[in-house]
């Protein structure tokens, strides 16, 4: 009987062959077990009415009036690679009240209204209604003070904050998350030497005192 | 006049006695409602700790994140009700949130473990698959092989010279 023999070239391809495919098959195994790093960040965002990104006022007015409803969507998404426990805080300030600073990573001072928190998953988005009606504005001279505020059914009075004539108030969305080593809420971190932090605002004005 | 001395010693010390109690009665409700209030952000932040030990180890607990999400909607819940002035239900719901994120911290070891079990498994699993593919695509490129050359054999055989006629 004739025994079929391998030729030496075609042993030598054979060798490379089996040589690159291990190569390449342990670096997908590699890159399988570990995947490159992609960017971390949040992102946060305020839909107007029917969620697009327009129509946050009625009639396109920012000129509210006491009692008059505005339905916004606050979007919050996580691809920071991980879960992360996050928390919107919302402050009411005006144009001279310190809002909160890209480059320093420091949040507004000011005491929060409310706050939303939640455990979220690597990309995952909350969307989180907000619905909200200036309930009471007083006014002190030519200052006008917000002083009663309902969001998402929930009463906010006291001494919101003032502004001239009611206008430039703003209501501005900080986002925390939970830092594991610092034991406690951060709302900035580094990243290639520069602070990174989540927030957004809207502007409006308290000018009328109610729906007519 | 000794004794109305140690009356009035002894009224001043009752009246000073009892100021302290209220004094300190006081001081303790809002010490405990803080210690109440901060009590259970910090044990909410203690079992957000250990879930996302699991996840950083491959596994994953998307029940225990519910129910997490769940115990911060009962303290959210409890925030305003405190704010309305609601004590009793603020503590009701606190109390129920401390007792679902227990419960969450509870099963926590276990998911941990899952998860590196998974985990393992993965890795097996990927390492295993190796050798395998070397062996199945070097079986497939060696049949390739021995069909090219086999086909080059018959294509040998197959020639034929032809000789061009001359004029």
């Amino acid at each position: 009987m004739r025994r079929k023999r391998i030729s030496s070239r075609d042993l030598r391809l054979l060798v490379i062959f089996i040589g690159i495919v291990t190569v390449v098959t342990s670096g997908v195994a590699y890159r399988t077990l570990n995947p490159p790093p992609s960017e971390q960040f949040f992102a946060m965002w305020i839909l107007g009415f029917e969620g697009l990104a327009q129509n946050y006022y009625p009639d396109d007015n920012p000129n509210l009036a006491v009692g008059e409803e505005l339905n916004w969507t606050l979007g919050i998404y996580n691809h920071m690679r991980s879960i992360q426990y996050v928390v919107v805080r919302v402050k009411v300030l005006n144009s001279t009240l310190v809002g909160p600073d890209d480059l320093t990573g420091t949040p507004s001072p000011i005491t929060p209204l409310y706050e939303f928190t939640r455990v979220l998953l690597d990309n995952e988005t909350w969307s989180i209604p907000f619905i909200w009606n200036i309930q009471n504005i007083t006014q002190r001279g030519p200052m006008s003070m917000l002083s009663g505020l309902l969001v998402n059914q929930i009463p906010f009075n006291g001494e919101l904050a003032m502004a001239v004539s009611g206008f430039n108030y703003r209501l501005v969305f900080e986002l925390w998350f939970y830092d594991q080593t610092k034991n406690d809420l951060a709302f900035s971190w580094r990243e290639d030497d520069s602070y990174r932090s989540v927030w957004t605002q809207v502007w409006f004005n308290a000018t009328t005192p109610s729906i007519t | 006049m000794i004794h109305l001395s140690r009356n009035n010693l002894r009224a001043t010390f009752l009246i000073g006695f009892v100021l302290a109690i209220a004094v300190l009665a006081g001081l303790a409700t809002p010490l405990a409602k803080t210690q109440t209030s901060g009590d259970i952000t910090a044990l909410s932040h203690e079992a957000f700790s250990q879930i996302s030990e699991v996840y950083r180890v491959g596994g994953q607990a998307p029940e225990l994140v519910a129910k997490l999400n769940a115990a911060l909607d009962l303290i959210g819940q409890a925030r305003l009700r405190r704010s309305q002035g609601d004590e009793t239900g603020a503590a009701q719901l606190e109390q129920q949130a401390r007792v679902e994120i227990l419960d969450i911290m509870n099963e926590v070891p276990s998911a941990h473990q899952k998860a590196q079990r998974d985990s393992a498994t993965k890795t097996f699993q990927i390492i295993g698959s190796i050798p395998l593919v070397v062996v199945l695509s070097t079986c497939i490129f060696y049949a390739g092989l021995r069909t090219w050359r086999w086909y080059e054999k018959t294509k040998l055989f197959e020639m034929r010279i032809i000789e061009k006629k001359k004029d």
